[in-house]
């Protein structure tokens, strides 16, 4: 299901039963915490996997959602929970990514064991395609990945995203466009053609 | 426009960002321009594919690893009131659990006492004191709504009646200490007699400055006082152990001095908890 598919379905749903999981954990009632939990899991865990990558996702949503619940009474209901909750997985995504340096590492190591063209071959399978995204992506800052995936996976319109990030709106335009035009620099030069698609 | 002109734009352009006439104008030139289009192709290929990327994802195996991670409701408010005390450490000269709860034992709730160890005559006793022991948990609900309508749910259902000082010290045997002083910024409105299991007490409605109230309670005997499964913290404000509950926001405290023990229900924070223990105290 698409992010705007969800959310229009919560949408429909009474915005007062999240209401009411929220408050049930703010007072520590597991229930109401699990759906929560279920509530924006899949959506935290796809963008935060996009940002920390595969091996490390499963840690960075476990403290995700730990954090979310210790701080969850500073929700002021002011504004949309789902918002709330990416704001809150990007920053900590953001501060994981800082933390293990591992941008800078995994850039260097791909740049050195990576031949672009064994990789990229006119007869892609969707693993090599996933392998060469993550390559491209990897060239990108953890800020981008969080931007580029929230326009062009979760549908965010830029008020949404400018939410999250914490900017003004005017400026999700450029950053987006210099994400894009980046990752195709690197997806070029990781010898990618889009005619070749 | 040419491509230089265009290629900044093309991003917005995709999402449908520009103005009307921006938007005509750069639909002109990608019309005739190869290599921008070739541009927006792969930028839209791009975006199909990370949505093709997307794994499914099994939450439920990482929900197992949270709620193990998690701490208990009771911890989950040993932590808020950890966090609440920072500006009562101000106040309060050290805070200490686990010790309180040998101290408050006697008028802790029900859970604290089943999970000690006792001697059977310890049991005994404690059974005694459970079913004297009055269940506040309704007047906390009542009193988050209006202190009176917990007052008159009290009132009904111990036999109580408000009584000036002279008449309530001649009832209950003894001079109720909120006759005397209150803290500052605090306003006694009235004050009830009741009939609880194990005494008579003292039920009294007091209010802050901005109108807002809450309930003390004053007994001279043990009253053992159960605040159902509401997450409960021991520590000490001001030098002197309590027991603390938290519900929807407002904090049901209670500790003793001397021969007497307060219970009071609908304290904004600690610093007011502290304030009214250090005034009980004189």
């Amino acid at each position: 299901m698409s992010s705007k598919d969800s959310r229009a379905q919560c949408d429909e749903q009474s915005r007062g039963e999240l209401a009411e999981w929220i408050r049930g954990a703010c007072r520590g009632d597991r229930e109401s915490q699990k759906r929560i939990y279920q509530h924006v899991a899949a959506q935290v865990f796809r963008i935060v996997r996009r940002m920390v990558g595969q091996d490390h996702v499963d840690d960075v949503v476990q403290d995700i959602f730990i954090t979310l619940f210790a701080k969850i009474k500073q929700f002021r209901f002011e504004s949309s929970f789902e918002t709330w909750v990416h704001r809150m997985a990007v920053n900590q995504a953001l501060q994981h990514l800082r933390r293990t340096k591992r941008e800078q590492v995994r850039v260097r190591e791909y740049a050195a064991n990576s031949d672009p063209q064994h990789i990229i071959t006119n007869e892609h399978s969707t693993r090599e395609d996933a392998e060469v995204l993550g390559i491209a992506m990897n060239y990108l800052s953890g800020d981008q990945r969080a931007l580029l995936h929230m326009k062009e996976v979760e549908g965010f319109d830029y008020q949404e995203i400018a939410e999250v990030l914490g900017v003004p709106e005017g400026t999700v335009g450029s950053r987006l466009n210099k994400a894009r035009s980046e990752l195709r620099s690197a997806l070029t030069q990781l010898g990618w053609e889009v005619s070749s698609q | 426009m040419n491509c230089e002109s265009v290629s900044n734009k093309l991003s917005d352009f995709m999402d449908g960002k520009l103005d009307s006439n921006t938007t005509e104008l750069i639909s002109i030139h990608v019309g005739t321009c190869a290599s921008c289009q070739g541009v927006i192709q792969s930028l839209k290929r791009i975006g199909d594919w990370m949505r093709e990327d997307e794994v499914t994802v099994d939450t439920e195996a990482i929900w197992s690893r949270i709620e193990s991670a998690l701490p208990t409701k009771k911890q989950t408010y040993t932590r808020l009131f950890l966090a609440w005390s920072v500006p009562a450490l101000a106040v309060a000269a050290s805070l200490v659990l686990v010790f309180a709860s040998l101290v408050l034992k006697p008028y802790g709730n029900r859970d604290i006492a089943k999970n000690s160890s006792h001697t059977k005559h310890e049991h005994e006793h404690k059974n005694d004191r459970d079913a004297l022991a009055v269940d506040f948990r309704q007047v906390i609900d009542l009193a988050q709504t209006s202190p009176q309508l917990a007052i008159s749910s009290l009132i009904d259902k111990y036999d109580g009646k408000q009584l000036d000082a002279e008449a309530a010290t001649k009832f209950i045997g003894y001079r109720p200490s909120l006759f005397d002083s209150v803290p500052v910024g605090f306003d006694r409105v009235s004050t009830h007699v009741l009939k609880m299991p194990c005494c008579k007490c003292t039920a009294s409605i007091c209010a802050r400055q901005d109108g807002r109230s809450l309930l003390v309670f004053e007994h001279k005997d043990e009253q053992p006082v159960w605040f159902g499964d509401l997450p409960s913290i021991e520590t000490q404000c001001s030098g002197t152990q309590c027991r603390i509950i938290e519900s929807a926001g407002q904090l049901a405290v209670s500790w003793k001095h001397k021969d007497r023990q307060f219970t009071m229900i609908g304290a904004a924070d600690l610093a007011e908890v502290s304030t009214w223990i250090e005034k009980m105290s004189l």
